[in-house]
């Protein structure tokens, strides 16, 4: 689905990582570990188009839908989540699917909360706020970076379903996180990026 | 209906997207709006209580302070309106969902021009009443739409890369000055002429130099985000 070739990023003169490749199939899941610092958000940007690598190149098999889900929530703490779902689903183009948001919803417990404002909510509500963003545009490839950081064992578990569950209807996913113990749990193959610092 | 057409109807509707999300957040919050309107008021209040009745040249003078008042109103408004996107990284998903850098840069300059319009309306009744001007001339409105295009093209280039690079917003009220003088001249001068004489004969040219500074602040803006939205990847 997703090749990597290469990879390197500098800034202001100290390269972060060199060398990366990866792979990530269809219904596989990839973990990014590494300490803090190692270049793992830099990495996920890469892979979502958002920021550049300085050599390589990221080369998809087929033409597939990719979203990301950052460090911070992405979302506008002044309007509720379903004004956050529905701004974000209008410019990007995509279709919410009624049934498919039901269920996304119950299964992240968020159905009594859609009218909150984000600033209202708990650090686990608005992580679970940004993923319902993130599930309902419907990705082939998901790119989370540290989903799990901040939150409690019940929340980290129900994530952890909740992306075996993706992984088994076909999605691909991309997790970093620098618990390895719980990233390895659940993924694939592993991507230590201590290996790749200078 | 050919893929051009498609991509164009696409853009205008996502133009209006984020236009929408940020007025409505802006309204609701009305942070934006009450600090500029309370900034702005102050200022003329102060200005009143300074300024001796009678002196000569009145309105030339106060028609420099509309529009220097304008300008730095600008400022604050297009700090709040790039913050929206900015705060919680929002801006890097609008970016990852491909919107384009030009349709982002109108959008925000749309919205300033809004908020700064709402100020303006509040703070010219307030200019009328201290400084008794005569704004009875409709081109007055024609005027500030037209300055308002370009104050908030110019506000938003800076405003996009002072936040995006972290700098003091301090550094925008020193960088804007230059780039907006020619610009602000006209202005002040059609402003003038108009208050004093109310012949729109005399304020031609100034109004075609306006709509030309317009033009070339919106065009320039749009390519000089795009480039640095590039670079910055």
């Amino acid at each position: 689905m997703i090749k990597a070739n290469n990879l390197s990023k500098s800034y202001n003169g100290n390269r972060i990582f060199s060398g990366i490749e990866f792979n990530v199939e269809k219904s596989r899941i990839l973990g990014v570990v590494g300490n803090n610092g190692s270049g793992k958000t830099t990495l996920l940007k890469i892979v979502a188009g958002i920021i550049n690598s300085d050599t390589g190149s990221i080369n998809f098999k087929e033409k597939i839908k990719l979203d990301f889900l950052g460090h911070e929530n992405m979302l506008y703490q002044n309007f509720s989540i379903s004004e956050n779902i529905n701004f974000f689903s209008e410019i990007s183009g995509f279709k919410i699917c009624p049934e498919l948001q039901d269920e996304i919803e119950k299964a992240l417990g968020l159905q009594n909360i859609l009218g909150k404002k984000i600033s209202d909510l708990s650090y686990g509500q608005r992580k679970k706020a940004s993923m319902l963003r993130l599930l309902i545009s419907d990705p082939d490839l998901l790119i989370l970076d540290e989903p799990f950081s901040n939150l409690d064992s019940d929340s980290t578990d129900s994530f952890i379903s909740i992306l075996k569950t993706l992984r088994e209807s076909g999605k691909s996913i991309i997790i970093s996180s620098n618990r390895k113990d719980i990233v390895g749990s659940v993924s694939d193959n592993l991507l230590n990026m201590d290996d790749y610092n200078e | 209906m050919n893929s051009n057409s498609d991509s164009i109807i696409r853009d205008i509707k996502t133009l209006f997207f984020l236009l929408k999300k940020d007025l409505k957040l802006e309204f609701r919050s009305l942070s934006t709006i009450l600090i500029t309107i309370v900034f702005t008021a102050l200022i003329v209040v102060l200005f009143n209580i300074a300024f001796p009745f009678g002196v000569a040249q009145k309105n030339e003078i106060i028609s420099i302070i509309i529009w220097v008042v304008f300008l730095f109103s600008s400022l604050i408004v297009s700090s709040g309106m790039i913050e929206l996107d900015t705060k919680d990284n929002s801006l890097e998903l609008i970016l990852m969902y491909g919107i384009k850098s030009e349709i982002y840069f109108l959008s925000k300059v749309l919205s300033v021009f809004t908020i700064l319009s709402i100020v303006q309306l509040t703070i010219f009744s307030l200019f009328y009443v201290l400084f008794q001007l005569n704004f009875q001339n409709s081109v007055i409105i024609l005027v500030a739409i037209l300055t308002n295009i370009g104050i908030s093209s110019i506000t938003v280039i800076l405003g996009i890369l002072s936040v995006r690079n972290n700098l003091n917003q301090n550094i925008l009220s020193i960088l804007v000055i230059p780039f907006t003088l020619p610009y602000l001249l006209g202005a002040v001068e059609v402003t003038n002429q108009l208050t004093e004489s109310g012949n729109i004969n005399y304020i031609l040219n100034s109004l075609y130099a306006i709509v030309a500074f317009d033009l070339i602040f919106l065009i320039s803006g749009a390519l000089l985000i795009g480039v640095y939205f590039k670079l910055e990847k």
